[in-house]
């Protein structure tokens, strides 16, 4: 049961990223995706992409964990590179598609998507690949199946340039999303926070206690796979009283819901409570200073990872600028 | 008729690698009948009893084995909710399942989810029964501890289960609640014969009220029988990490420093002191 309950994306493993202070992490890919964004060739693109492969692989965390990362990204991905191909328009055509829309390829159309929906029920696997095929069949069958009842016709114009910058586009976010998905794979929650809170330690110039908003961050943290559990109860406590969401009426599940919501609730407040009274008595105090049982040092190693990365930075600006001032 | 259990293992997380599963329950084998029934379940913290009765009350399914409830065996398409009504699980610290505004709505919403007709009618049958008219009109976070599991109790009452199950229902109450609570739990028990089973850490408890002894050590069930065997052994403590009830450990502090010949197995006060008596006239 345990296992369901760990929490965010971290992959324990001993790599030499794992080991990299949570600072320099946090800073210097900060920077790496600024760099990213200061690219703007191709090739370029494919060699910083190259080097993040490389990063990857030294994690020792597994390839399949950064491929499931870009999952939600497929879709937003796919609808980008087509109105690309929609609406952006240049001077070189590389191919031209002519459609003919009908009423019997209309109707085709929409009973192929509600069996791509209807589906979904049962193959939740590679739900991408079924809309893929779904979406080339209906523009398929535009070029071939000829009818009398035409709506429409019309053309569909490939041009170099949109192509050129979809791809631009898709390498940059591969290798934002591998890189950002790095640090979270890398890092324990709790690390990242107290990195955080070292980072914004000179907000409190300006009267922002940094220290009171990662207390609360590490509380939630803390407390939810607490609140889980105690949810769990909940729902088995009402179950035992007939709820339901399977076999209970419309009606009967509105008030189902908030006999789980309204417990959590008490409970959460009354936790809080709890555990204020409980940190007070420990001697804490809001926004006081405190000492860390867990101090982060930087090593040589970190060193060497800033300077290689601020001169990537640095030597990136540079290239930039002259390329303007010639 | 009632619950049926036959060579049930279960395992809250399957591992990958099979041999390194860990089963909170194993060969489970058990029969626990409709009506008539007293049953306390003890044992260590940690040896399953939980589990054994959310398995009973279909809130968990078994890894492998079968459960019968009311002749009906269980599998994931199994109608659960018929089956919830016939079983009654009271959860340990039932007092946070409490929500709604009023007393009498709160013990309502289980019979309402039923579809029981008329649940606020058989709310004030059951809040009667349970002695806590007066309470029906307050709003449950007003009310104090004890007060509040019986509310919870009568939640589940009030669908009118056929088996009633209890998951510590007497802990953190104090010594009248607790009597008082047992007492109203025999009565429904004489009344209308229902079977009752217990959880509890409370030997007292399940000497003064109980027949019926189910002890579970590490996930299986050691000894399943009547209380008289069970209280007779001298291992009790060793073998079944289970203390003597206080009436049964002073008759044989007795029998051991007076040498006198006492039957040790009374469980009231009454049957302890007359035993004692009785030996001691005679010597």
């Amino acid at each position: 049961m345990n296992n369901k309950l760990v929490l965010g994306q971290y992959y324990d493993a001993d790599s030499w990223l794992h080991r990299l202070d949570p600072r320099t992490k946090l800073v210097t890919i900060f920077l790496v995706l600024i760099s990213l964004f200061l690219l703007k060739e191709i090739y370029s693109l494919l060699i910083a992409l190259g080097l993040v492969l490389i990063l990857l692989l030294t994690s020792k965390i597994p390839f399949a964990k950064f491929i499931a990362s870009l999952k939600a990204m497929t879709m937003i991905l796919f609808l980008m590179v087509f109105f690309q191909i929609l609406f952006n328009r240049g001077s070189d055509v590389i191919y031209s598609f002519e459609f003919i829309l009908t009423w019997i390829n209309l109707f085709i159309g929409v009973v192929l998507f509600l069996l791509y929906f209807y589906i979904g029920k049962f193959l939740k696997k590679l739900r991408f690949l079924q809309f893929l095929l779904v979406f080339f069949l209906i523009f398929f069958m535009q070029t071939i199946i000829i009818s009398p009842f035409v709506i429409t016709k019309y053309n569909i114009v490939v041009y170099r340039d949109s192509l050129t910058t979809s791809l631009v586009v898709i390498l940059r976010i591969l290798s934002l999303i591998f890189v950002s998905s790095l640090l979270t794979l890398t890092t324990k929650p709790a690390d990242l926070n107290m990195g955080l809170e070292s980072l914004f330690k000179p907000l409190k110039y300006i009267g922002i206690k940094v220290s009171i908003f990662t207390m609360m961050i590490s509380i939630t943290l803390r407390f939810i796979p607490t609140l889980f559990l105690e949810a769990q109860k909940i729902l088995k406590a009402q179950a035992s009283r007939g709820v339901d969401f399977k076999e209970s009426k419309l009606k009967q599940k509105v008030t189902q819901i908030i006999s789980l919501l309204l417990p959590m609730f008490v409970i959460s407040i009354r936790k809080a409570y709890d555990l204020a009274d409980a940190m007070e008595v420990r001697g804490y105090i809001p926004g006081a200073e405190r000492t860390s049982i867990n101090i982060l040092k930087f090593r040589f190693s970190d060193v060497v990872v800033f300077f290689i990365v601020i001169s990537i930075l640095t030597g990136l600006i540079m290239l930039n600028v002259m390329k303007y001032a010639i | 008729m009632g619950i049926n259990f036959s060579e049930v293992k279960f395992s809250y997380y399957i591992p990958r690698k099979k041999q390194n599963i860990r089963f909170a329950l194993n060969n489970i084998n058990l029969n626990i009948a409709e009506t008539g029934e007293l049953i306390a379940l003890v044992g260590h913290t940690g040896s399953g009893k939980s589990t054994l009765v959310q398995l009973m009350n279909a809130l968990l399914m078994p890894t492998s084995g079968k459960i019968e409830i009311m002749n009906e065996t269980i599998t994931h398409k199994s109608k659960l909710k018929p089956l919830r009504r016939k079983i009654g699980l009271v959860f340990q610290f039932p007092e946070y399942q409490i929500f709604e505004t009023t007393v009498l709505k709160d013990i309502a919403f289980g019979p309402a989810n039923f579809g029981i007709k008329n649940p606020e009618g058989k709310a004030k049958e059951i809040a009667k029964l349970m002695g806590i008219e007066e309470l029906l009109e307050r709003s449950p976070f007003t009310l104090s501890g004890g007060q509040l599991r019986k509310v919870a109790i009568s939640g589940i009452l009030a669908s009118n289960p056929d088996i009633l199950i209890l998951d510590e229902p007497t802990v953190g109450l104090d010594p009248n609640a607790k009597r008082e609570l047992l007492n109203i739990l025999m009565n429904l028990h004489q009344c209308s014969n229902k079977t009752i089973v217990i959880i509890t850490h409370d030997m007292e408890v399940v000497s003064r009220y109980f027949n019926r002894v189910i002890v579970l050590k590490e996930g299986e069930i050691i000894y399943d029988g009547s209380k008289y065997d069970l209280l007779m052994k001298d291992d009790l403590y060793e073998t079944y990490n289970l203390n003597y009830p206080e009436t049964i450990r002073i008759l044989r502090a007795i029998k051991n420093r007076f040498n006198v010949n006492v039957d040790v197995n009374q469980h009231t006060i009454e049957d302890a002191y007359r035993e004692i008596r009785k030996a001691f006239e005679i010597a």
